[in-house]
């Protein structure tokens, strides 16, 4: 992603740039510091300008704690119009929610529904329609929602005299009525409703190949509410009401039904613990037995997975290949430790075992590192695997001495090599072991069936297998992956009692 | 796992197992199936070559006719495996064998000197040998060249993730110095590894 100003410039009077945090269609936002020492968000508006500044400077003196702040609104030497913000350092929404494929723990979307919620109602309030709420727009940071990007929004009262001839919205989370140029406060209240549907399920109610098709199912198209919870029934059916009349009369409205719903049903749902603690029980009185109870589990915490960013992927990705070659170092000496080979020989038969484990795992993290949170492409995955194993396989063969000018002699031994890996690599789901919320930090299962994918794929090619020295280190360098794989993979323990309610629900 | 998973993954081990190219084994596959030989039956020779050596003692013509014959290897046979039979490996596996030795007289300076006829028969098994010989030094010198790219690919990950966990903590006030010195580092790097290579 290449911004336009590079950190240490001071394109604005007061501000030093650092880095660029973030890129659209509107323009570019950069992390900076003031003169003074103020961390601040740059925005760095392009495009249609006017529209975009008439919102923001009806918001600059908005204050609301779960709204993100705008501070000031500039102009730098080249006629560059900047808004100046409040930098906050948590992921968007929609990062978040990829992570979840099933939808947020139902106690997180309802706690931060309603700090969304809020922040709407106090824009409402105003007299101000935000027009493109989308996740993209809502921030978490340190547990609190923040909703900015207030580039589209516009003062209520305007919005029906002033219709806008280009669209406005993100199609996915875009009421009915903007078709008829209707920009009254009820498409806030659906967009809401979208979002808190997204954050229980985990996808949007309407979606579609194309634009026009989402528009359409928003305009005729009742929401699928079959996967939400019975208690959510009733707010979401109202918020996503087609016509607008039929939603909640305010956010606020929203809000208490979504608070009322939760306290009733909240029984079923597992609750953070509290923060206040309770009251000490009164000490036994002296000489009296004392029942010895086993100490209660801790209850289980909802909480979002911690956020991860692109950059701390790569970081990730850098520490775990690191370690790979000192987890492969050590199992590679000690093989050959146990293999006891003639002192000549003692390095190459190291190296045999050492470099193709590292390729293998390198091969396997290094897709994986961008897989893990996405879902439904197994076969893809699977035959991109088999091209990166066939890739390894040509490298082992090339590692074992093999030669391209003999291709007629080292053929088939290459051809072998390329076969192996490429169907070890096909046969299991690899990817799985690196996800960072597989269920157990270390399995001994991927090795044994590495082992055992190792050993089917022996006997298939054992034919041409044989002309290969030792092939069963090729088992062996098979099982040091799947080990060595999970090792160095960051693992997190997913919250179990949420798991199994999700688990029981999509079965 | 799926059954249709099951399904494709047989199927393509099928096809990969009866590629042409692994039929096609070369001297290095199995011998097909037929009568056995028996070990009676010797064996069919590759190379049959004469060389003759010149020396003031049997010594020195016995080892010219040794240089000759490695060096006629390296040149019409073994050039391009990047490695060949030196005079020590043929004697060792018993590839040569010498005639008699006999004087002839040449014109001064050279005066009389002695005459060796070597005779190198180099077996199908022994040729199968010298191939995986060849092999083998091709892997050692590979992996050193394998180690080599893996330093690289080290220092790289190194600088790369330190680079990025160090501008991730400083927030960006430092990210020109950061760079400076992740380059500086990159390129001693290099230099480094262009020097052991």
């Amino acid at each position: 992603m290449k911004f336009t100003y590079s950190s240490g410039q001071r394109p604005l009077d007061g501000f030093t740039l650092k880095r660029g945090i973030g890129r659209g269609g509107f323009g570019e936002v950069y992390f900076a510091v003031s003169d003074g020492g103020k961390e601040v968000a740059l925005k760095l508006v392009r495009g249609d300008t006017q529209i975009e500044l008439r919102g923001v400077a009806q918001c600059l003196n908005l204050k609301h704690p779960n709204l993100v702040n705008l501070y000031d609104l500039r102009t730098d030497h080249h006629g560059d119009r900047w808004v100046v913000m409040e930098y906050i350092a948590g992921e968007p929404l929609n990062v978040i929610l990829n992570r979840h494929p099933n939808g947020l723990p139902r106690e997180l979307a309802r706690e931060w529904f309603l700090g969304l919620a809020r922040a709407v109602a106090y824009l409402h309030d105003h007299g101000i329609v935000h027009r493109d709420l989308k996740p993209a727009n809502i921030f978490l940071e340190n547990g609190m929602v923040k909703v900015g990007d207030y580039g589209l929004s516009k003062a209520i009262g305007s919005s029906q005299r002033t219709a806008q001839t280009h669209s406005v919205g993100t199609v996915h989370y875009m009421a009915p009525e903007i078709s008829t140029g209707n920009y009254g406060k009820q498409i806030d209240t659906y967009a809401a409703g979208i979002i808190l549907y997204e954050m229980l399920t985990g996808r949007v109610p309407f979606d579609g190949e194309s634009s026009g098709e989402i528009l359409m199912k928003h305009l005729t198209t009742p929401p699928d509410l079959s996967q939400i919870p019975t208690e959510y029934l009733p707010v979401l059916s109202k918020a996503l009401a087609k016509n607008p009349s039929q939603r909640y009369a305010s956010m606020t409205e929203m809000a208490r039904a979504v608070e009322a719903i939760e306290a009733g049903g909240a029984a079923s749902v597992p609750r953070a613990p509290s923060r206040v603690p309770a009251a000490a029980p009164p000490p036994p009185p002296r000489g009296a037995a004392v029942p010895v109870r086993p100490p209660r589990p801790p209850e289980p915490v909802l909480v979002a997975l911690p956020a991860v960013s692109r950059r701390a992927q790569v970081m990730e990705l850098c520490g775990s290949m690191l370690l790979v070659v000192l987890f492969t170092a050590l199992g590679s000496i000690l093989w050959t430790a146990i293999r006891q080979p003639k002192a000549d020989d003692l390095l190459v038969e190291m190296g045999r075992v050492f470099f193709p484990t590292v390729a293998a795992c390198w091969a396997i993290l290094v897709p994986s590192k961008f897989w893990t949170e996405r879902r439904g492409d197994s076969w893809l995955r699977r035959f991109a695997l088999l091209a990166i194993g066939g890739l390894v396989g040509v490298a082992c063969w090339w590692m074992d001495g093999g030669s391209f000018a003999f291709l007629s002699i080292q053929g088939a031994a290459g051809m072998s090599y390329f076969s192996f890996y490429a169907l070890a690599f096909f046969a299991m789901r690899w990817w799985r072991l690196t996800a960072r919320r597989r269920a157990h930090r270390f399995s001994f299962a991927p090795i044994l069936g590495a082992g055992f994918w190792g050993l089917v794929l022996m006997l298939l090619l054992i034919r041409p297998l044989s002309i290969i020295p030792n092939p069963g280190l090729l088992i062996l360098v098979l099982a040091m992956t799947a080990a060595i794989v999970q090792l160095v993979s960051p693992w997190e323990q997913p919250p179990a009692p949420i798991a199994k309610r999700l688990r029981l629900r999509y079965a | 796992m799926r059954i249709t998973n099951w399904l494709c993954l047989a199927v393509l081990c099928l096809v990969v197992g009866n590629l042409p190219p692994l039929a096609a084994g070369h001297d290095h596959r199995r011998p097909a199936a037929g009568p056995k030989k028996t070990p009676v039956q010797e064996e069919k020779t590759l190379i049959h070559e004469e060389f003759t050596g010149y020396g003031k003692s049997e010594f020195a013509a016995r080892k010219d006719a040794l240089n000759n014959a490695c060096t006629w290897l390296k040149q019409y046979k073994y050039g391009e495996l990047n490695w060949s039979p030196d005079a020590d490996y043929l004697l060792e596996h018993k590839m040569v064998q010498f005639y008699e030795w006999e004087d002839k007289k040449f014109d001064e300076p050279m005066g009389v000197m002695k005459v060796v006829k070597m005779q190198l028969a180099i077996t199908d098994s022994q040729d199968r040998d010298i191939h995986k010989q060849a092999q083998h030094q091709r892997m050692k010198e590979r992996h050193k060249q394998a180690f080599l790219v893996l330093l690289g690919a080290m220092g790289l990950l190194s600088v790369v993730g330190g680079y990025l966990r160090l501008e991730e903590a400083t927030k960006g006030y430092y990210t020109r110095l950061l760079r400076i010195a992740a380059i500086s580092i990159l390129v001693v790097l290099v230099a480094g590894l262009c020097v052991a290579g």
